[in-house]
């Protein structure tokens, strides 16, 4: 299997005098809390719930739907948060951030609510086509993966807010290039090359 | 493997806004490739840091309290359900070493482990074309066909051309077109007027899913009878 080129690359060097600091100096304290919940720690998933719940409810209340009761995004709140206890023990700190694995957490329940409301059911495992964790990925595959985590928070910092804005739309609300294009008013060529930028900037596009 | 999803269908994949047929087909082509995989990983990542930070919307006072008492309430049933997932897990891969086809001795990737239970080749392979068997899985998705195409070795499908677009996902073996060479793991995008006449290999058997937006239209007179059959 090919190495990820562009990232190898781009960061071989940065591997080599940052590999010590990658490993003690992350700052991720929600890892370190999740920890604690995996053991069955119930004041330290109230922190965890203080923290995260009115963010997932903001991103339930994103979604795109008919209804704006807030009722969907209550329903989010509690459908992650009990996936995040039950499946906390099996959270890998040197695989990706607290902050990754709750996203991922949320948008496989938003896909999974969204399904319910449409009434579609079928065979398919949401889990099983959307992975919590990767498990492929081996020592080193973590290791790019938590360099590339720490650029993309520090590039984020400074990231024009039209670009911003784009990353939210798609990411956050789930909105196709389209629809942002609709939303605000552009071209579809402009919303394109703005996520393009972004992308750019916070070095997540690779070559292939 | 030289072929990949571009990066909106992985922006898409991280978002979770693809239609799940079409999630498929990427997750499957991530367990072929690190490079891909990655590039999800860092999109999911974004993700999380613009989840955090998100203007929280307050919660009810009573909201932990409520996934408490879930908790509580699956806690009690819990040890049952995992006893329950443990022997089924047993009973799942029982390899049939009997068949040599490379169909058969390709391994079901994670992503379809649910709509092919029991390996590749107990699955209900319908013969359309001389070359071509083909078994319809059901993913419970309308707009949306998802198959597994099993061509022959040296064998060919007729020209052809589709209404909606097509993915292709080569699981095992290779074949080639008018474009290029596939080979496992690659994934392949066709729109809509881009007519095609796929060839297996020489060797083996090619295995791959395709899904499909709309059903597939041959473009001869005489294939255009056969369309019942490619539903």
């Amino acid at each position: 299997m090919a190495l990820p080129r562009a990232f190898t690359a781009a960061s071989t060097r940065a591997t080599v005098t940052s590999i010590y600091d990658a490993k003690n100096s992350d700052t991720d304290p929600w890892g370190a809390v999740l920890h604690c919940v995996a053991k069955q720690d119930r004041a330290a998933f109230g922190q965890l719930f203080a923290h995260f719940a009115p963010q997932i409810k903001a991103f339930g209340l994103s979604t795109v739907l008919p209804d704006r009761s807030g009722q969907f995004a209550d329903e989010l709140v509690q459908e992650t948060m009990i996936t995040v206890w039950n499946k906390a023990s099996s959270y890998d700190a040197m695989k990706a951030g607290a902050s990754t694995w709750i996203f991922t957490i949320a948008r496989n329940k938003r896909i999974d609510l969204l399904r319910k409301l449409k009434r579609h059911s079928g065979m398919l495992d949401i889990d099983d086509i959307w992975p919590i964790e990767d498990e492929a990925a081996g020592p080193f595959q973590n290791l790019q993966q938590r360099l590339t985590e720490r650029r993309v928070r520090e590039s984020l910092k400074t990231l024009p807010p039209a670009q911003r804005e784009v990353l939210l739309m798609a990411f956050m609300e789930g909105k196709s290039h389209s629809e942002i294009a609709t939303d605000l008013a552009l071209p579809l060529g402009t919303v394109k090359s703005r996520i393009r930028l972004a992308m750019q900037r916070l070095q997540l596009i690779l070559e292939k | 493997m030289n072929y990949h999803p571009g990066h909106d269908l992985l922006e898409q994949y991280a978002a979770g806004t693809l239609p799940m047929p079409v999630a498929l087909c990427v997750s499957v082509h991530m367990g072929f490739c690190a490079q891909c995989s990655a590039e999800v990983n860092a999109l999911q990542a974004l993700s999380g840091m613009l989840l955090e930070e998100l203007p929280g919307v307050p919660v009810a006072d009573a909201a932990l309290h409520h996934v408490f008492a879930r908790i509580d309430r699956v806690d009690s049933n819990t040890q049952i359900a995992d006893a329950r997932i443990t022997r089924a897990d047993d009973v799942l891969p029982a390899a049939t070493g009997a068949e040599r086809s490379s169909t058969a001795a390709a391994k079901v990737p994670k992503a379809l482990r649910k709509l092919v239970p029991g390996g590749f080749s107990k699955l209900n392979w319908l013969r359309v074309l001389p070359s071509l068997r083909i078994a319809t899985l059901d993913a419970g998705c309308d707009d949306y066909s998802v198959m597994l195409h099993r061509v022959s070795p040296g064998g060919s499908v007729a020209m052809h051309d589709h209404r909606g677009l097509e993915f292709t996902l080569v699981l095992s073996g290779s074949f080639s077109d008018e474009k290029g060479v596939y080979t496992d793991g690659d994934f392949l995008l066709r729109e809509p007027q881009q007519p095609h006449r796929p060839f297996a290999a020489q060797h083996e058997e090619c295995l791959c899913l395709a899904v499909q937006q709309a059903p597939v239209r041959f473009t001869g007179f005489f294939w255009r009878l056969l369309n019942p059959f490619l539903r």
